[in-house]
């Protein structure tokens, strides 16, 4: 413990110069920007900046994303509050009861409780993150090839979560994502594979481009075809003077109960801070003296939403550091960060880059902490964010992610894929199909692929069955693809009877 | 010992089934990925007018065509893992560079017919209706126009001609809107990647004389 604490020590003191501040407080802002503009989801926000970190060191790379990651989980609560349109699917819940709040001329109320639950929220899931990551990258760092293969094939069958009622689809488009990433030179002999003779595609596809791709344009571009441009946003003229501190201690046990929600769903790989503000939600309910009140205007119900869906920041950071897993679409956006500054994610990453990672956590503290003071001195100004003219959005998105693309190598190459897999994601996203697989299969592939072949050359294939840990990690896998088969039978089974 | 003849008919069929696959494999690897997209295209126009006709299909073709492609994509890549250079010692490990492309491959047999079905089956929702989609093209093919023109105009003209044009389309009429958007995005992108990220960006053929 003490030894953890020594380590976020180091981990400030790397954070603690005046340009890693500002680097934080420009991802802050520009994640609260991103999260208060519906259409703009975290993942994506987080995907336009990557390429702005090319330059940058590492350290300061993903400090700034993570800060866009905190500030846009938070932003997406704004309008959910102001306009009853959640900036972020996760802020669905936060307008259950925020908007019912507005309307009966309690908005600073309920702009504060989403904010300063989000700060508690976030800060509580840190120091689960630190107390969780740290013993599981040590057990990790004992695992052999084969334990890390069937680890890597269980994070993949997070596709089933990640999918929701669509999961066969989720699978299949994680498996093409497989598929897609074993082009390029084969990672252990070097044998080309599928590059059609074009020398760009040894490296396989660049994953900025690819990602800015399927998470930001592919949504513009859908955003563009349902564009209407009779359609209005109405402006709600309110006050959003926010209450005093004492006000919020009211709500601190549902702060603390949906906070630790929020954390522990984060940890499981897929389910996200959409599922982990729901759930905390209806437990808050069922736990309050007025469960009436949810739906029409219960500080608690903004309470627990926010604090869970803040929670699951940190949750969903467990798996990514310590395992190279990532836990929402996000951090797998997070976790090829990592390998574009050629770090290697996973337990390692502990051992090797200490400074990085404490240096990470440390910045969530400080990230947390300037969110509270931008959120509550600028809620005026990012409720204006949401009324944000579509006409000058999505040029000004469209443009931004082509000049992404583009300045990574200046490779038309790059635009163009880019744009196929924007088209690819727009496609994907008209006829239900997850794009958040493709990304899990492009990020884990190479690891499957390495662990497997090391596996194979040491032990042959008997190593996959002889190991008590790889067995149990391929029967949860296993269970993870059953569970959504064996419950929609169940589900269907009861619905026949009442149908009847 | 001999081997029953049956075993010995399977070999040879065998043989001869990875012979052809191989040849295949080497005649699909020569072509240049501008015919593979092209017949991957036409086969996709295919089925489309395949699902077309058939009554339970007609409905849910888009989401078909989603799986169709994708596993056209794989049976490619599984064609093309014939003509993949295997090693010694890759061969004597078990694991090849052919194996996980294969094994990715078979997986995906399974987990697109589980979509299919999934599709077909009576609950699952239509296709959602085409909106404004020839206009949300247009603006890609614009993007790359826009790209084409960095390395005659520059980015900062490039950019600032597509998001006006983009605007315009979108039907904003707003002239001051109209102006000071590109005019700050340029500003704004010239600090930030010029000056603060030090990423030149083209300044194009046409004004490199005058800098």
């Amino acid at each position: 413990m003490g030894e953890i604490f020594k380590n976020l020590g180091m981990g400030f003191a790397t954070v603690g110069n005046l340009q890693s501040i500002v680097w934080i407080l420009v991802g802050v802002c520009v994640g609260i920007l991103g999260g208060a503009i519906p259409g703009i989801s975290p993942s994506m926000a987080v995907a336009l900046l990557l390429p702005m970190t090319y330059a940058m060191s590492p350290t300061v790379a993903l400090i700034m994303l993570m800060g866009i990651y905190i500030g846009a989980n938070y932003g997406g609560s704004i309008t959910a509050v102001a306009i009853n349109t959640p900036g972020t699917p996760s802020a669905t819940v936060t307008a259950f009861d925020g908007y019912p709040l507005l309307k009966k001329g309690r908005a600073g109320e309920a702009m504060g409780i989403s904010l300063w639950a989000s700060v508690f929220g976030g800060v509580l899931s840190i120091f689960i993150l630190m107390f969780f990551s740290v013993p599981l990258s040590r057990a990790a760092l004992k695992f052999w090839p084969s334990e890390y293969f069937a680890l890597c094939i269980m994070g993949l069958t997070t596709v089933a979560t990640l999918g929701g009622k669509n999961w066969q689809k989720a699978l299949v488009t994680c498996l093409f994502g497989l598929l897609l990433n074993t082009m390029g030179l084969d990672p252990t002999f070097g044998i080309k594979r599928f590059t059609f003779g074009v020398t760009k595609l040894f490296d396989g596809f660049e994953m900025v481009p690819v990602l800015i791709g399927l998470f930001a344009l592919g949504e513009v571009l859908s955003n563009l075809e349902h564009y209407d441009p009779k359609a209005t946003v109405r402006h709600e003229n309110v006050d959003y003077k926010m209450p005093k501190f004492s006000y919020y201690l009211k709500l601190k046990w549902s702060i603390l109960r949906a906070g630790l929600i929020g954390c522990l769903i984060g940890i499981f790989p897929g389910a996200g801070g959409t599922i982990a503000s729901f759930l905390a939600y209806d437990v808050e309910k069922r736990v309050s003296k007025n469960p009436e009140e949810f739906g029409h205007g219960a500080p608690a119900g903004v309470a627990a939403a926010e604090a869970s869906n803040s929670g699951s920041v940190g949750g969903a950071m467990v798996p990514m550091l310590t395992l190279g897993i990532p836990g929402s679409s996000t951090a797998a956006v997070l976790l090829s960060a990592l390998m574009i500054h050629n770090l290697n994610p996973g337990p390692q990453l502990f051992t090797n880059e200490p400074q990085l990672v404490y240096g990470l956590f440390a910045s969530m503290f400080v990230a947390n902490v300037l969110m509270g003071l931008v959120g509550h001195f600028g809620a005026k100004v990012w409720v204006r964010v949401g009324y944000i003219k579509k006409t000058i959005l999505y040029p000004l998105i469209f443009a931004f992610a082509i000049l992404g693309s583009f300045s990574i190598k200046k490779s038309m190459f790059d635009v163009c894929t880019c744009l196929a897999f924007g088209v690819i994601g727009w496609i994907f996203k008209k006829y239900d199909y997850p794009a958040s697989p493709i990304v899990l299969g492009l990020v884990l592939g190479k690891l499957i692929e390495e662990n497997f072949v090391q596996t194979m050359m040491v032990t042959g294939p008997m190593g996959f069955v002889t190991r008590p840990l790889t067995v149990i990690l391929f029967l949860i896998s296993i269970a993870a693809i059953a569970y959504p088969i064996i419950s929609e039978r169940i589900k269907k089974k009861k619905g026949a009877p009442a149908k009847q | 010992m001999t081997v029953p003849a049956g075993v010995l008919h399977f070999r040879i069929a065998k043989k001869k089934g990875v012979a052809y696959m191989t040849a295949l494999s080497k005649w699909l690897s020569s072509l240049s990925y501008g015919y593979i997209i092209g017949g991957l295209v036409v086969l996709l126009v295919a089925f489309y007018f395949l699902f077309n006709v058939i009554p339970r299909t007609k409905p849910v073709k888009g989401q078909l065509l989603c799986v169709v492609g994708m596993d056209l994509i794989t049976l490619l890549y599984y064609l093309l893992t014939f003509s993949l250079r295997v090693s010694k010692m890759a061969a004597q490990s078990g694991a090849t560079p052919r194996t996980m492309p294969r094994l990715w491959a078979f997986l995906m047999a399974f987990a697109s017919v589980g979509a299919y079905i999934a599709i077909l089956k009576k609950d699952n929702k239509p296709d959602k209706k085409f909106d404004r989609w020839v206009f949300a093209l247009l603006v890609a093919l614009g993007s790359i126009v826009s790209v084409a023109l960095f390395q005659w105009i520059g980015y900062y003209l490039s950019s600032a001609l597509f998001i006006v044009t983009v605007m315009i389309a979108m039907g904003e009429k707003n002239k001051l809107q109209l102006i000071l958007t590109p005019i700050v995005w340029c500003i704004f992108t010239y600090f930030v990647f010029n000056k603060l990220l030090f990423i030149s960006l083209p300044v194009g053929s046409l004004f490199k004389g005058l800098l």
